[in-house]
């Protein structure tokens, strides 16, 4: 219930494809495999997967084209494979469609997690409550609370935090968050958001350098983890 | 006669070293005297060669306004002439350019010894000749052989008249095939008579003078004895072609000393003719004097007969000892000589001669009588102060200046010294005078000086009467002692010029010689060059290289002064680049010039043209050829330096690709470590026995997960290190925080090497954004560490500092490991540095990549070894100041 119960994987690499297919099984999970950008969005309409994995790099079209295709009439789920070195890439179809990604060699486990995560998303939430590790928010009272002790943020920093807390777990662009936390005619750059995230991660993090709970992904922006025990 | 085919063949073996099989072939048609028939002759041979389909065209003939001639004329194709402006007028002169254009097979030109119109390529025809034969062309002439150098002198004497032109014999070795027209003397001169040979006019003074009988008589045997003595040389010659192929000529050597007189001139002919009759190799010497402004008629003589020994075929030696005569032992030793050429003027054995025969028992010595051809005696050598020209006015009024003004403080004084007193000082002003005056100026005051002591001082004064006899010994004593003294003052000091000049000489060949070879960079060593040169000699030097893109052409530009030549200058230095041979003023090619040019030439390949224009003064062969010497030996430092260069770009590429195969190796086996881990752990998997433990699947799926990790970072080690050396890597650089960046570093350490203790240490707690690519930036600070973490055992800590230093952010890490090499601890930066060759461990190339990625950054590394044990690196990165400060 929390996975999908099938994934379209439109991925030229055939051994991947093997890897994940029999991976995927042992969670109940059907795999449908595309070697090709053009098979891939044939049976995205054919066999309407819950679930995408998209790999960026295809030889006959680029996988941002995919994506865009796909997202032109469907809301599914999808997380694009990339190689390292392509943030540029990334970003782009992180806010073009993408839920999330993972580079290229991954770890099986943090990619099921990821799509759990995503997969999760799909139905909003509306909970008045979040904690992760010392972080304890009440949206409805709008209080922080760090190690049991309530801290103060300015507007903005409360904005971001609960952006965050909204797409906990799901990678966040600078863009994005500048759009979400600055209004989508904001023209300053991402530089803000760096030192915004530093500003609240001095006031959230036990070691603001070492961050637990907003991470930063390099070249793409960050990410909300999520940590179940205190 | 027509020398016979096989002996043509043997010629054509054995002549100048410049023949090739693409040489066309020379043809004379050799007269005793004008208008025996050889232009008619060549032209009938011209005609038959036509006939049979040859490609033959008239460069140009001489008529004379002889009908038969002209007749014999019609049918071939006459080329046009070239037109030169000398003097006011127009002459037709040979226009070489043409014929080669043109290339026809044969070409006819007439009078092969003519001098050409000042402004032709060549000084002489003979030289416009063996230019088109070096062309592939073959050359109909014809030659009087009065024109033949060998014979000029002889027939100079037979027959009184002057032969001004004349040609080395050096061309007729050059020649396949000569063709005698030979007439009796009689009919000769019955044509003469019946005006075929000259205009009416001319008829009875020509009989009058060259075309007696007489003359004519020992011109054909001149003529006969000439080509006798040529086929004793071919038949020599034949030992070459089928015999030990040594050198052909025997083992006599020859030596004739170069006088300035016309004696000295029959004293070459004479050896000429005596090495071409024992098939010997001569030598000439002559004595290089010191450099005058002026140059007098001896050194003229001496020039020009230097230049007919040269042309005659002899070896000119040019000595610098100032005794003749250890110049010539010295000679004789050096090359061996077996005869000594001497002229013989008096009854009586010179006593240099005489010495020389002592000394060298084995040399014969022959001795030319002078007076046998009613030659005058032989002048003395002027080394031997010639009195004459050793004359100067101004020496001599300054002599008298200083011995009047002498005088006068002399008489003047009070009281009067005593006579021996004035004695003394006159004899010091003597000696003294001596250094700076001519033998001439030495004898005259020496003489005046002695009257004046006379008159003015010794008793009884005021007259030229000497009282007592002491008195006239004194005096006597006096005058001989400051002439013997004086003259020989002048003697050395004109040695003293001699050696001086010779030492300079030699002094600026080796200063160049040792100078070349120490710098390096052709344009330096041109640059030198030409300084040196110029200076020394006061000329203004220059180097033309060749055209970078045409090789064939000069560049017009001199290295050294930028100055462009005029067009007719480059012209000449152009001829010489293609010819390989020296040109312009004090040469005998393209001498109208205003410039010297010599090829830089080393082992036939040509890298440009030196340049030298005189200032104003004359040089003499010796100094001319002191440049042809600079131009050879700067051919060679350039040869060197190419090829220095050369060999700098091979050791440039074998440095790289023994880099690239190290990289290779490396990487080979870097890679297969870990996928030998990795397979081994996935097949132990499909063990049943394990793959039923999860625990041990789980075990080991990390070692498969760990090898993998390896792998992969080494090939992006691999992939950055290629993008930065291609300098194809693009900064993403904006603002972060440093420390954020650290905090990712030991995250990742954290992961990787969890057993070890890295502490973070940071001064101010707000350190400013960076402006760096965070990404590089973290890599970077990874690879630093994870060199501590291989290389320092594990029990030990790492420790980074942070803090802010001027406009830097300073970043030091520090462990307590062996530390880095003390000579040398950059050496850690360089490719494939690994310590004591350890085979774990990464490429050896993460370091390189720290640096070029600081680099980039404008930053640097420093590193070294901390003072309490450990290494230090400290990275310093620039701060770029912004509008919002981090925190």
């Amino acid at each position: 219930m929390a996975l999908p119960k099938t994934i379209l994987i439109i991925d030229d690499e055939s051994q991947i494809q093997r890897l994940l297919t029999s991976s995927f099984s042992a969670f109940d999970i059907s795999v449908v495999s595309a070697l090709s950008g053009a098979r891939g969005i044939e049976l995205a309409i054919a066999s309407r997967p819950e679930f995408i994995l998209l790999d960026i790099g295809l030889p006959d079209m680029s996988g941002l084209n995919v994506l865009s295709e796909i997202r032109s009439w469907s809301k599914t789920p999808i997380i694009v494979l990339s190689a390292r070195d392509e943030e540029d890439t990334i970003v782009f179809a992180l806010e073009n469609g993408a839920d999330d990604y993972v580079t290229k060699p991954f770890n099986f486990r943090e990619l099921l997690a990821r799509i759990k995560l995503t997969f999760l998303r799909q139905t909003p939430e509306a909970n008045s409550v979040f904690s992760s590790g010392h972080l304890e928010v009440n949206f409805t009272s709008r209080t922080v609370k760090v190690k049991g002790q309530e801290i103060s943020l300015t507007s903005t920093e409360y904005d971001l935090l609960k952006l965050f807390i909204r797409h906990a777990g799901k990678v966040l662009t600078h863009q994005q968050l500048l759009k979400a936390v600055w209004g989508p005619n904001a023209i300053e750059s991402p530089q803000y958001v760096r030192v915004y995230v530093g500003h609240l991660r001095h006031k959230i993090e036990e070691t603001p350098h070492r961050p637990k709970l907003i991470i930063t992904e390099t070249g793409v922006g960050y990410r909300m983890k999520i940590h179940l025990e205190k | 006669m027509a020398i016979n085919e096989k002996a043509r063949r043997i010629l054509d073996h054995v002549t100048s070293s410049e023949n090739s099989l693409a040489r066309g072939r020379l043809k004379i048609f050799l007269g005793m005297v004008a208008g025996v028939g050889k232009t008619y002759a060549m032209l009938a041979a011209a005609k038959i060669l036509k006939d049979n389909g040859v490609n033959v065209v008239v460069g140009l003939i001489e008529t004379h306004g002889r009908q038969e001639t002209q007749q014999m004329l019609e049918g071939l194709p006459i080329l046009q002439k070239k037109e030169i402006s000398y003097k006011g007028k127009i002459f037709q002169e040979l226009d070489i350019d043409n014929i080669i254009f043109r290339h026809p097979e044969v070409v006819l030109i007439d009078e092969l010894a003519h001098t050409n119109v000042p402004g032709s390529l060549h000084e002489k025809r003979y030289q416009d000749v063996l230019n088109i034969l070096g062309q592939g062309i073959d050359v109909y002439t014809t030659l009087n052989v009065q024109h033949i150098e060998s014979c000029a002198g002889v027939i100079q004497n037979i027959t009184g008249v002057v032969i001004s032109e004349t040609l080395p014999d050096t061309v007729l070795d050059a020649s396949s095939e000569i063709v005698l027209i030979d007439l009796d003397p009689e009919q000769v001169i019955e044509r003469l008579k019946s005006g075929k040979i000259y205009p009416k006019e001319k008829i009875q003074s020509s009989l009058e003078n060259f075309f007696k009988k007489s003359n004519l008589v020992a011109l054909r045997e001149t003529v006969l004895r000439l080509l006798a003595d040529r086929v004793n040389v071919e038949l020599r010659d034949l030992k070459v072609v089928h015999g030990i192929p040594q050198i052909w000529k025997t083992s006599f050597r020859i030596l004739v000393p170069i006088l300035s007189s016309s004696d000295g001139e029959y004293l070459i002919r004479m050896t000429r003719r005596m090495a071409a009759g024992l098939n010997a190799r001569w030598f000439a010497i002559y004595i290089e004097g010191q450099q005058r402004e002026i140059i007098s008629d001896d050194e003229k003589g001496l020039r020009k007969n230097a230049m007919l020994a040269k042309q005659l075929g002899a070896e000119v030696i040019s000595i610098h000892d100032s005794s003749f005569n250890d110049g010539i032992a010295r000679v004789i030793r050096e090359h061996q000589i077996t005869h000594l050429v001497v002229a013989r003027k008096q009854k009586k054995i010179s006593k240099q001669v005489a010495d020389l025969a002592i000394l060298f028992p084995e040399v014969d010595i022959v001795f030319l009588s002078m007076e046998k051809n009613g030659h005058t005696r032989l002048k003395k050598r002027r080394f031997e102060f010639n009195f004459r020209s050793m004359w100067s006015w101004k020496n001599l009024g300054m002599s008298f200046l200083v011995l009047g003004i002498l005088t006068i403080f002399l008489t003047r004084l009070l009281p009067v010294p005593e006579y021996q007193i004035a004695g003394m000082i006159y004899l010091l002003f003597l000696s003294v005078n001596a250094l700076f005056s001519t033998p001439s100026t030495v004898i005259i005051t020496t003489i005046i000086t002695g009257l004046l002591w006379n008159f003015l001082f010794i008793p009884p004064r005021y007259t030229f009467h000497i009282y007592s006899n002491a008195d006239w010994l004194t005096l006597a004593g006096f005058v001989i002692v400051s002439l013997v003294t004086g003259l020989q003052t002048v003697r050395i000091k004109s040695k003293e010029r001699i050696v001086d000049a010779n030492d300079e000489r030699l002094g600026f060949m080796h200063f160049l010689t040792k100078n070349l070879f120490e710098v390096s960079g052709i344009s330096k060593i041109i640059g030198l060059t030409i300084e040196r040169l110029s200076k020394k000699f006061n000329v203004e030097a220059g180097v033309i290289l060749p055209d970078r893109n045409r090789r064939e052409h000069l560049d017009g530009r001199i290295l050294g002064e930028g100055i462009r030549l005029p067009d007719k200058e480059l012209h000449v230095a152009q001829w010489v680049f293609s010819n390989g041979r020296s040109a312009g003023h004090f040469t005998d090619t393209l001498s109208s010039a205003e410039g010297m040019y010599f090829p830089l030439n080393y082992k036939n390949v040509g890298y440009g043209v030196l340049c030298v224009m005189p200032k104003g003064q004359l040089f003499s062969s010796n100094q001319v050829s002191i440049f042809e010497d600079v131009a050879h030996h700067l051919a060679l430092v350039i040869d060197k330096e190419m090829l220095e260069e050369r060999s700098r770009n091979v050791q440039i590429q074998q440095a790289s690709e023994k880099i690239y195969s190290t990289l290779f190796n490396s990487v080979s086996h870097e890679l297969k470590t870990p996928l030998s881990a990795i397979s081994g752990a996935a097949s132990s998997l499909l063990e049943d026995e394990i793959a039923k433990r999860p625990e041990l699947v789980k075990k080991i799926s990390r070692e498969i997960i760990i090898g993998s990790q390896k792998m992969h970072g080494l090939i992006q080690n691999l992939l950055d290190m290629n993008r930065i050396e291609s300098g194809k890597v693009v900064l993403k650089k904006d603002f972060h925080d440093i420390v954020e960046v650290i905090g990712r570093v030991l995250s990742y350490v954290e992961q990787y090497y969890p057993e070890r203790k890295v502490e973070l240490f940071l001064s101010e707690e707000k350190l400013p954004f960076v402006f760096i690519d965070d990404g590089l930036i973290e890599q970077a600070i990874k690879n630093i560490l994870q060199n501590a973490c291989l290389y320092t055992p594990i029990d030990t800590n790492i420790t980074i500092s942070l803090n802010k230093f001027n406009n830097y952010l300073k970043l030091s890490i520090r462990d307590h490991g062996p530390g880095l090499p003390v000579n040398n601890p950059y050496i850690v930066f360089d490719k494939f540095y690994r310590k004591d060759n350890m085979v774990t461990a990464g490429t050896g190339i993460g370091l390189t990549i720290s640096r070029a990625i600081i680099e980039l950054h404008n930053g640097i590394i420093e590193v070294g070894n901390h003072p309490e044990g450990g290494a230090l690196f400290n990275v310093k990165i620039p701060i770029v100041q912004t509008t919002m400060e981090g925190g």
